[in-house]
Formats: C-alpha cells, sequence, structure tokens
C-alpha cells in the first residue's frame, strides 16, 4: 500500500489539515500580537501617567476646604477702608509696590503689615507667578 | 536659630548635598532676623548675599510694578545671585517679621568653584527655580520691550 491510499489510510489528511490550522493560527495570533505592540508600548512609556490616573480612581475623595472664617479688628477694617480709597485712585490692576510707596507717602501706619493682613484675608488677590 | 546639618538638610536647595559638603556649606550660613518694612535686596544692585526663607512673608517685585509674595520654608530670594551678571533681577521687602538664611554670595560662588560636585547640585536646584519663575520673568521682559 502506498500513495494516496497509505495517507489516507494513516490519517494523513487530518494531520496535514491540523498541521495546517496550527501554523495558521499561530502566524494570525503572531500578526495580531505585532499589530497591537504599538499601543502596548505606548502604554508602557505613559505608565506613569496611568499610574496617577488609576490612584486617582481608588483614592478616597478630597474635602472641600473648611471656608476661612477670619475675623478682623477694628483696626484692620480702618486699615482696609484706608487702602481700598488708595487702591481706587490707582490703575486697575494697579503695583503692590506702588501701594505701599503711596501708603508710606501718606503716612498710614505699618503699611507692610497692613498689605500682609489684606493679602492673608484674600481682599488683595496676586498675580499669579 | 540654631542652625545644624539636620535643620539645613530640611532646606530644599541643600536636600541633594551629603554630610561632606554640608559641612563645607554650614560655616557660611548665617540666621538673621528680618523686620518689617525690611529690603532685602534692590533690582540692578551687584549681588552680595543670598536669602533663604525660614519664615516670614516676603513681597519680591519689579521695576515695572509687578509683585508676587514668598512665604514658605525653603524659597530663596535673590536666586540670580550666582548667575552672570551678577546683579539682582528683582527687589525684596518683608512684609512681615520673619527669619532667613543669608549667604555672602562671594564665599558661596568660590565654595562651588572649589568643589565641581557641590557647585552642580546647587546649579542643578537653581535651574529648578528658575524654570518654575521663567514665565513670570520673561513675561516681564516681554512688558519692557
Amino acid at each position: 500500500m502506498n500513495g494516496f491510499e497509505a495517507i489516507s489510510f494513516y490519517n494523513g489528511w487530518n494531520i496535514s489539515a491540523t498541521g495546517i490550522g496550527i501554523v495558521f493560527t499561530a502566524l494570525c495570533t503572531l500578526s495580531f500580537i505585532i499589530s497591537q505592540l504599538h499601543k502596548a508600548l505606548t502604554i508602557w512609556e505613559k505608565r506613569e501617567e496611568y499610574i496617577k490616573k488609576a490612584g486617582k480612581l481608588f483614592s478616597p475623595p478630597k474635602k472641600a476646604a473648611p471656608h476661612r472664617k477670619i475675623k478682623v479688628s477694628e483696626s484692620f477694617n480702618e486699615s482696609a477702608r484706608q487702602f481700598h480709597v488708595l487702591i481706587q485712585s490707582m490703575k486697575d490692576p494697579f503695583s503692590l509696590p506702588k501701594l505701599i510707596k503711596l501708603a508710606q507717602k501718606i503716612d498710614l501706619g505699618r503699611p507692610h503689615s497692613t498689605v500682609n493682613d489684606l493679602l492673608t484675608a484674600g481682599l488683595i488677590v496676586l498675580e499669579k507667578e | 536659630m540654631h542652625l545644624d546639618l539636620q535643620n539645613i538638610q530640611e532646606i530644599d536647595i541643600f536636600k541633594d548635598l551629603s554630610t561632606e559638603e554640608l559641612d563645607k556649606v554650614l560655616p557660611i550660613i548665617h540666621p538673621v532676623k528680618i523686620f518689617e518694612g525690611e529690603r532685602l535686596i534692590r533690582e540692578g544692585d551687584t549681588s552680595q548675599m543670598l536669602y533663604i526663607i525660614i519664615s516670614g512673608n516676603y513681597m519680591i517685585h519689579f521695576k515695572d510694578g509687578r509683585a508676587f509674595t514668598l512665604n514658605q520654608k525653603g524659597e530663596m530670594i535673590g536666586w540670580s545671585t550666582i548667575a552672570n551678571p551678577f546683579t539682582y533681577h528683582e527687589s525684596a521687602v518683608a512684609l512681615t517679621d520673619g527669619e532667613a538664611l543669608t549667604i555672602p554670595i562671594e564665599e558661596f560662588l568660590d565654595l562651588m568653584q572649589g568643589d565641581s560636585d557641590l557647585g552642580s547640585k546647587i546649579t542643578k536646584k537653581v535651574t529648578e527655580i528658575v524654570r518654575q519663575r521663567k514665565a513670570f520673568i520673561e513675561d516681564k521682559i516681554e512688558n519692557q520691550e
């Protein structure tokens, strides 16, 4: 027995078809992996960003900052009023150093400390650095 | 304020320095009390002193009238002292009483030139500060033009 008869007798056709199937499947899998490789590389390169994002998802939500209550004295109110008048006379946005100079010129008491208090109270807002 | 290696190492600019390097820096650092209204540096003056904030609130301002404040421990005033042309690029005045560390610029530069490792670590930190303030300064230069 030889030729096609022998192939059929020993399941040659089935074995060949299985072999072809295995190789084809492997090649398909390999080509899919290669086609998606760039995505994996992008994720690897941006891994720190993704880790941060994932961290944010699982971290407890931040509590909103409590509303600050600022107790102010009468003298602070008076200083704020005086500085307000000065600021009104200046261009908008006004210059903080010029405000202090002006306050010194007209002899307002402790202009630096008052400006600091006004900044702390959020009544004067600086341009962001 | 008592100065020792540990509290110097807590300051950002000195964080990367080794114990040996800190030993070299420590003798040229002097703590000073700053008083409300005191002018620390004036824009255009020749650099003589670098200030590192310990406490207090300080207004940094420019000739064009723009200003911002510094009040975090370790922030530097007069960082431009260690770069050519060795003049202050800004003015600084204390808005409150506070404390600062002063470093005479000549001694600091001598130290940095004598120890290249230490010099490059300090320069790296100063570069970080410059980068953070770059936008503000570039905007200022554009306004002047």
